[in-house]
């Protein structure tokens, strides 16, 4: 099972947030990610490629947070979420560094069961998968 | 990003996916990461890919563990075991995450063990 709405884009969205990038790495891992969504068809190793033509193009983007975040994601509208979400915190991240303490991915991870809490519907788990 | 950081956003992605059999190679990527920084411009997609096919069924798990910086090959084991110890640890919790009230069940209450893992474990990372 990959993630769908909205657990997918909000723990997706966290990857720019918890990066030490510039602030047009945010931007450009919005739109891999949203470019992904209709190249990739959902295969790691496509993200792969995307990311690497995205941590081509633009200088400090790091490859594997790209491909991480679209390969764990299911649907356009996840991706476009994520995309929006991340850019967003990204942008919140670089100027307000004080929100960004030495370690904030606990509390993001707080903070995201939080709004997942108050969000009407939540994912279920995946079944164990017997084979590889 | 954080080895820290890297470390339990992959361990919430994994609760996340279908887990197959050998999830646990997964664990390789960090130093699999480590061993690509010799290629230079390379490195980055020379780990992504090594860490897709090491895992490809689990291959956001591996390759958010490939995105941290680690510094030496303690930090990268360190990080690997840290990983594999909190992925078995949410794995035992399952059934206990379904008997919290229905508005926590699902991510929610998955995404806040992880999140008091993250800090419980904390003293690991500054060993």
């Amino acid at each position: 099972m990959k993630l769908r709405f909205p657990a997918g884009w909000i723990l997706a969205g966290l990857v720019p947030a918890l990066w030490e990038a510039p602030p047009v790495a945010s931007l450009a891992w919005a739109a891999a990610l949203g470019l992904g969504a209709a190249l990739a068809a959902g295969r790691p190793s496509r993200w792969v490629a995307i990311a690497w033509i995205a941590a081509a193009a633009v200088p400090g983007v790091p490859l594997a947070p790209i491909a991480a975040a679209g390969a764990l994601l299911a649907g356009g509208r996840a991706h476009l979420g994520a995309a929006a979400l991340g850019a967003a915190l990204g942008a919140a991240a670089q100027f307000a560094p004080f929100v960004v303490p030495v370690h904030a991915g606990g509390a993001l991870l707080l903070a995201a069961a939080a709004a997942l809490a108050l969000l009407p519907s939540n994912p279920e788990p995946p079944e164990e998968e017997s084979a590889r | 990003m954080k080895p820290w950081d890297a470390v339990f956003l992959a361990a919430a992605a994994g609760l996340f996916l279908q887990r197959p059999r050998a999830w646990w190679l997964a664990a390789a990527a960090p130093l699999l990461a480590l061993a690509a920084q010799p290629l230079g411009t390379f490195a980055g997609p020379a780990a992504a890919l090594a860490a897709v096919l090491v895992a490809p069924r689990f291959a956001p798990a591996a390759l958010l563990l490939a995105a941290g910086h680690y510094t030496g090959w303690a930090d990268a084991a360190r990080a690997s075991a840290v990983w594999l110890a909190v992925s078995a640890l949410l794995a035992s919790m399952e059934e206990r995450f379904e008997e919290v009230s229905p508005r926590l069940r699902g991510a929610p209450i998955r995404l806040f063990a992880t999140g008091v893992l993250y800090y419980a474990l904390l003293p690991v990372a500054y060993l």
